[in-house]
């Protein structure tokens, strides 16, 4: 990189506040996903205002710019895929306001996502999107790419309790949209903001909404002796409209690797469990973990366990959130997908993944949201064996071409970053990438902020063609 | 303004289905906004009509205003151009899987015959208008439209999975899926929704439904000052309580509710009511108005006090969590001083098979902000967005201000954040509407100190020549006006209609 950018940002950041070393640029590039992409330069603004000067540094030496929270996503939007400059949030870690009264809060994007609950729990409220990274991700990070997590099944993802947000355009302008309160007249700009991968906007400041803590919460594990009875255990539950605040689903491979971790007591010769949460009022919270643990019976659960306080809750969850940091220890390598189908077709869809495992010759580990079909198949492969890595990515795409023939998406919270821009025209036709492309356009003509994602590589039209821009020294992908 | 040619009109009769092309004086009032009136009005049946209509529309740069039933076409500024009022006549389910809970329509279709569909298998779809259910699914998309329920499920960008439309230029273009959880791509459904038209015409919607409670309870409390029906609302929102529904109805709001009532009213029976429907329908057709609710028939009257605030929660879920509601909230709502404490009279079997109305004071207040219009066309009413932490200021401000202009008001508090503000002038004339513009002025100023903000939703044609419908525009309105240029290059659809003049 052009040493007077890297002069130019020290100058108005401070020289601790930019990195340009390669040794600590190796630092950044990587994230939760199996992309690898090396920035530039690493930058750490303070406030808004340094943003502003950032990005029209970038503009004046047409440079990328990408951001990055905690580096934890599992798409790649975390990382600099052409190059460029990498604006990391850490240090713009400030809640700025709490408003319990009106049930909201404003914070700056670097704020870890779990330090929101942990800000107004003992007031009684919650911040309930809560990705299975919570303790470390970042709520601009949540933003960008529309995270879920366990409990969106009854509480909803990010975008549903976002309100409003500070912006900094692509043109260095400083912009509000939305507000402290849903329905602001005009386009719904935060809507489509949220969830945009940084590919429109850097986000400086996020307006949230905050839940009431249920007053009640029921955990279930019930254990089955084949995979099937338990996805038409979830199948059944959804057909009852009974909603748990969270129902997901690990197979008897994956709980075997999480407990001799964990120790969160899973049973060791189970083919699969559901973990289920009911939660709410008392009363609503008693009847619908009876009929939940009616329907697991009657699909032939071996057992329903029901947590007996806090601790055994925490210990369940405990297992499930650090699931696929067990098997991190497990294999050299692993894929994580993120596909989405509708309910009633997850037993076929297990039994799918089951045969494209065997098929291919890989063992496909499954612990995913299973109560709104949000599937995570884990498929282990060594990396030094170029043939298996290739084999990963075959298998992979079969699976997310049978999600899409059911009706389904190619991500349901992981977003789509450069690991999944090719399979978007799986999902969308010409014209629907179209439209998306101009509203790219129409906020970040010249391309600069996070090239390289949600598109298909080497994807334009004509009159909106990105302009290509010089490659540095990043990593060759 | 070009003059349409007869080659032109012909080319675009021949895009739509025979008879279904109109240009004689009565079809051309029926789709009047504003007093302005389109030079064609067409019916498109199938999305490719659509498609064809716009297309041609655009090469011959020709404006177009897409309406359902066209109750709602009211609501923005007046098109700046208005050449082809189009119908959207979808009208199908697309495909519905009560077992998945997901949903697929065409947008012509209208939420009581949707709903009516959906609670055959015991769910239903949380949407509204002030229109109650005759709107159509893209009318209420269009608008944003939202009622009493929006409290317990958000409103439409919560249960909207994904859309269909077809831009400015003819294209047709979706967004979004048809499962409960997708993150693939740019959200520009979110953005259609409250778009009013003017950046693509949506052609079908994907939604989650939701179940039907088994059981449901309406309270009605009495309060005699908006501050103890507030601290009512604050001890709710504190309590684990969850009710599905909480509207506060000024004493004012509720004399011009009480006034829809005949007088005289006494028990009908169904077919009664059926028939008294179907003469209002013959008469409303006969006069060449647009098919709309009748609310002449509802009774007995709802009877809302007209000295007092009142506070309607609905409730439901199953049996034990109705009685929790209704064992905590009585106490609650004498600790905050309540003067009353009722269970609403569970409503009328015919209405509770048309909508989800458990007891019919919802029927009358959900269409509170359009029945204000229509018995007082001289009002302006107001949709102001304000945090309940600031309803008490600013409610009492903008009562001042109406005072301070001559002008009676009433208002409707939605908990979920919204205040629904009637201005009406006491006397027709000149002066008047003059007073009504200042208000207006004033209470947007006064919204916006509340961190608020505000449309009018109804008024005097004449009104919206003085007061921008909209309120200020904010420092998004040039993005915004990006995209609008995306989506429809040649500007014609809908234009001038909406926010900043877009």
């Amino acid at each position: 990189m052009d040493p007077n950018i890297i002069r130019e940002l020290q100058e108005f950041l401070g020289k601790q506040s930019v990195l340009s070393a390669r040794e600590d640029l190796m630092m950044y590039e990587y994230d939760g996903s199996i992309e690898v992409a090396r920035p530039d330069v690493v930058v750490f603004p303070r406030t808004t205002q340094d943003v502003v000067r950032i990005v029209q540094l970038a503009n004046r030496h047409q440079v990328p710019i990408t951001g990055r929270g905690a580096g934890t996503g599992l798409s790649g939007g975390a990382l600099a895929r052409q190059g460029g400059i990498l604006i990391v949030f850490s240090r713009m870690n400030k809640i700025i306001e709490i408003d319990l009264d009106n049930q909201g809060a404003v914070v700056q994007p670097g704020v870890v996502n779990l330090d929101i609950t942990r800000a107004v729990e003992q007031a009684g409220y919650f911040f309930a999107p809560d990705p299975s990274s919570q303790k470390s991700c970042t709520i601009g990070g949540n933003v960008a790419e529309n995270a879920g997590g366990p409990h969106t099944l009854l509480y909803g993802i990010t975008t549903n309790h976002v309100t409003g947000l500070e912006v900094v355009l692509p043109s260095g302008e400083v912009l509000r949209v939305g507000g402290k309160t849903m329905d602001t007249p005009g386009y719904d700009l935060t809507g489509l903001l949220v969830g945009s991968e940084g590919t429109l906007a850097i986000v400086t400041e996020v307006t949230v909404k905050l839940t009431r803590l249920p007053e009640a919460t029921k955990t279930l594990l019930a254990i089955y002796e084949t995979v099937d009875d338990a996805t038409e255990t979830v199948a059944e539950i959804t057909a009852r409209a009974i909603t748990p605040a969270a129902c997901e689903f690990m197979d008897g491979w994956t709980l075997r690797v999480v407990e001799a971790w964990v120790h969160a007591g899973y049973p060791l010769d189970s083919a699969a469990v559901l973990l289920i949460e009911v939660d709410g009022l008392r009363e609503s919270v008693e009847a619908q973990a009876a009929e939940i643990i009616d329907v697991c019976k009657l699909n032939h659960a071996r057992e329903v366990r029901v947590a007996k306080d806090a601790k055994e809750r925490d210990l369940l969850w405990k297992g499930r959130k650090n699931a696929f940091g067990a098997v991190g220890r497990v294999s050299p390598s692993y894929y994580v997908q993120d596909g989405v189908i509708p309910r009633t077709k997850l037993p076929a869809t297990l039994r799918k993944i089951d045969a494209i495992g065997k098929k291919y010759g890989f063992e496909i580990g499954n612990i995913f949201h299973a109560g709104d079909g949000n599937l995570h198949p884990i498929i282990l492969f060594d990396p030094r064996d170029h043939g298996q890595y290739e084999r990963a990515v075959a298998a992979a795409g079969e699976i997310m071409a049978h999600c899409i023939v059911v009706g389904g998406s190619i991500t349901g919270e992981h977003g789509v970053g450069f690991e999944k821009s090719e399979l978007m025209p799986l999902m969308f036709t010409e014209a629907d990438l179209e439209a998306m492309l101009r509203v790219r356009h129409a906020m970040n003509p010249a391309g600069l902020l996070n090239p390289g994602k949600i598109f298909p590589f080497g994807k334009g039209c004509g009159e909106v063609r990105v302009k290509p821009f010089p490659v540095t020294s990043s990593t060759p992908l | 303004m070009s003059p349409l040619t007869d080659a032109t009109f012909a080319k675009l009769e021949a895009l739509v289905d025979a008879g279904n092309f109109f240009t004689d004086a009565e079809s051309l009032a029926h789709c009047t906004i504003d007093g302005c009136a389109p030079r064609a009005a067409l019916h498109a049946n199938t999305v490719e009509q659509v498609v064809e209509v716009v297309r041609f529309a655009a090469a011959e740069n020709l404006a177009v205003v897409p309406y359902g039933t066209f109750q709602q076409m009211g609501l923005g500024a007046p098109p700046a151009r208005y050449d082809i009022a189009l119908r959207i006549g979808l009208h199908r389910v697309l495909s519905y899987d009560p077992r998945d809970l997901t949903l697929s329509v065409e947008a012509g279709i209208q939420l009581n015959f949707l709903n009516r569909q959906l609670r055959e298998q015991r769910q239903f779809l949380p949407l509204d208008s002030h229109f109650g259910g005759f709107a159509t699914i893209g009318g209420i998309l269009a608008t944003n439209s939202s009622g009493p329920l929006r409290h317990a499920f958000g409103t439409a960008r919560d249960f909207l999975l994904g859309l269909e439309f077809v831009t400015g230029e003819g294209v047709r273009t979706k967004s979004g899926g048809r499962v409960v959880k997708s993150v693939a791509g740019y959200d520009i459904h979110k953005l259609m929704i409250g778009s009013l038209g003017t950046l693509g015409i949506i052609t079908s919607a994907n939604f989650r439904t939701f179940p039907l409670p088994p059981v449901t309870a309406t309270y009605l409390v009495r309060f005699a000052t908006l501050d103890d029906a507030l601290a009512f609302r604050s001890a709710m929102a504190a309590s684990p309580l969850q009710p599905r529904a909480l509207d506060i109805l000024s004493p004012e709001a509720a004399r011009l509710l009480n006034s829809l009532a005949p007088s005289g009213a006494r028990e009908f029976s169904e077919e009664e009511i059926l028939q008294i429907m179907e003469q209002e329908s013959k008469a409303r057709r006969e006069r060449g108005e647009p098919e709309t609710f009748g609310m002449t028939f509802r009774s007995p009257a709802p009877g809302f006090s007209e000295k007092e605030w009142t506070v309607l929660v609905g409730t439901g879920g199953n049996e034990q969590v109705v009685e929790r509601h209704r064992r905590e909230l009585e106490p609650m709502a004498h600790a905050a001083r309540a003067t009353a404490f009722a269970q609403a009279r569970p409503q009328h079997p015919l209405f509770a098979r048309i909508g989800e109305d458990d007891c019919m004071e919802w029927s009358y207040v959900r269409t509170f902000p359009s029945v204000a219009f229509h018995l007082k066309p001289a009002a302006a009413v107001m949709k102001i967005n304000v945090l309940p932490g600031q309803f008490s200021e600013f409610v009492k401000a903008a009562g001042e201000i109406a005072a301070r202009h001559e002008l009676a008001s009433a208002a409707l508090l939605r908990a979920a954040g919204v205040v629904y503000f009637a201005l009406v002038p006491s006397s027709p004339g000149e002066g008047a509407q003059k007073h009504l513009a200042q208000a207006c002025n004033q209470i947007f100023a006064a919204a916006q100190r509340a961190g608020g903000s505000p449309v009018i939703e109804f008024c005097p044609a004449a009104l919206k020549r003085e007061v921008g419908v909209w309120g200020p525009s904010r420092g998004d309105l040039a993005l915004m006006r990006n995209l609008k240029n995306e989506f429809d290059p040649r500007g014609i659809l809908s234009p001038g209609r909406f926010y900043g003049g877009i």
